[in-house]
């Protein structure tokens, strides 16, 4: 009896070691990788939204839109835009990168020659009924790497023209967590803080032809 | 006897319980702690040097020509050194980390 009860006691005492262990593991590794773990309940909520949440086409059927970029306080490196839309029933005609002139988001990608190339941006958003670029605090020209961004701005403005009467909706994609719309804070490793997007309402009582539909 | 059973019984769910709580976290941060170690010479052939460094382009440095690389490839093109960030697409993400491992982010060069 008196054996069986030294044998467990030194199971026990090894037992608890390997708690310590494993305790202090556990606190070394949560400490390694405190902002993959914490970042996202604590850190900030950034948003991408359109200015307005309905808009009534011109009778010339052209119609501009603001998004607007809120980093909610955190230091933001960059932003990855991706917009869904009817193409059968609007046609994207310009985008505009605002922020270029006014923040530390010098650079709009894609590039042609170190410009923002919207009519690669056009070309292919008329084509897929996605509108996708990105905006980063570099400076191609003079080569540097700009600070980080840190508040509100309107980031683009896009124009439109309707080509169908009716009522469509624009919508920013943002369901995975890395590849579509982004918002990216500079910590390291970065993490995505956009939480919140919303919705933009069109409402056209004309069809104006598209560009492609008066060049045939 | 029964005692002995007990405690291995307790002492085996403990263990997995707290495996399967640590593994998410363990195996991404030892990929990147093996990532750093290896030596370039150990990748395969016409892979990039190393991911997740900063060197966008392959070629040993970290420096204002691999933001150029993030920033002119092409965003879904697969297995390239600019996808620094590893998901398989060219974005925000990759270039965040490339600035990150720029010797002197603040004027934005690096080592040139």
């Amino acid at each position: 009896m008196e054996k069986e009860t030294t044998e467990l006691a030194i199971w026990l005492k090894t037992f608890l070691l390997f708690v310590s262990a494993l305790i202090s593991a556990v606190f070394f590794f949560v400490y390694l990788n405190r902002y993959i773990i914490f970042n996202h309940a604590s850190g900030a909520n950034g948003s991408l939204t359109f200015a307005s949440e309905k808009i009534n086409a011109s009778p010339s059927g052209l119609f501009a839109t603001q998004i607007v970029l809120n980093s909610d306080n955190a230091m933001v490196r960059g932003t990855d835009v991706k917009i869904a839309f009817d193409q059968s029933k609007l046609e994207l005609i310009r985008v505009m990168p605002w922020a270029k002139q006014t923040t530390s988001l010098k650079t709009f990608t894609p590039l042609n020659n170190n410009s923002f190339d919207y009519a690669e941006v056009v070309s292919e958003a008329n084509k897929t009924g996605i509108i996708q670029f990105n905006a980063i605090t570099a400076d191609m020209e003079k080569q540097t790497v700009t600070t980080p961004f840190k508040g509100i701005t309107v980031l683009a403005e896009l124009t439109f023209r309707s080509i169908q009467p009716g009522e469509t909706t624009l919508s920013f994609l943002h369901t995975h967590p890395t590849q579509d719309s982004t918002i990216i804070e500079n910590i390291d490793p970065p993490q995505n803080i956009l939480t919140r997007t919303n919705k933009l309402t069109v409402i056209s009582e004309i069809a104006v032809p598209s560009t492609a539909a008066i060049i045939k | 006897m029964r005692n002995k059973a007990v405690f291995f019984l307790v002492f085996f769910a403990f263990f997995t319980a707290i495996g399967l709580f640590l593994n998410p976290i363990i195996t991404p941060f030892f990929q990147r702690l093996i990532i750093r170690i290896l030596p370039a010479s150990t990748m395969i052939q016409g892979q990039p040097a190393v991911i997740g460094s900063g060197d966008a382009n392959g070629d040993g440095v970290v420096n204002w020509r691999d933001i150029q690389a993030v920033v002119e490839a092409d965003e879904i093109q697969q297995q390239t050194p600019a996808d620094q960030y590893e998901d398989g697409k060219i974005n925000a993400f990759d270039f965040t980390v490339v600035t990150q491992k720029l010797a002197t982010p603040a004027d934005g060069k690096g080592n040139n």
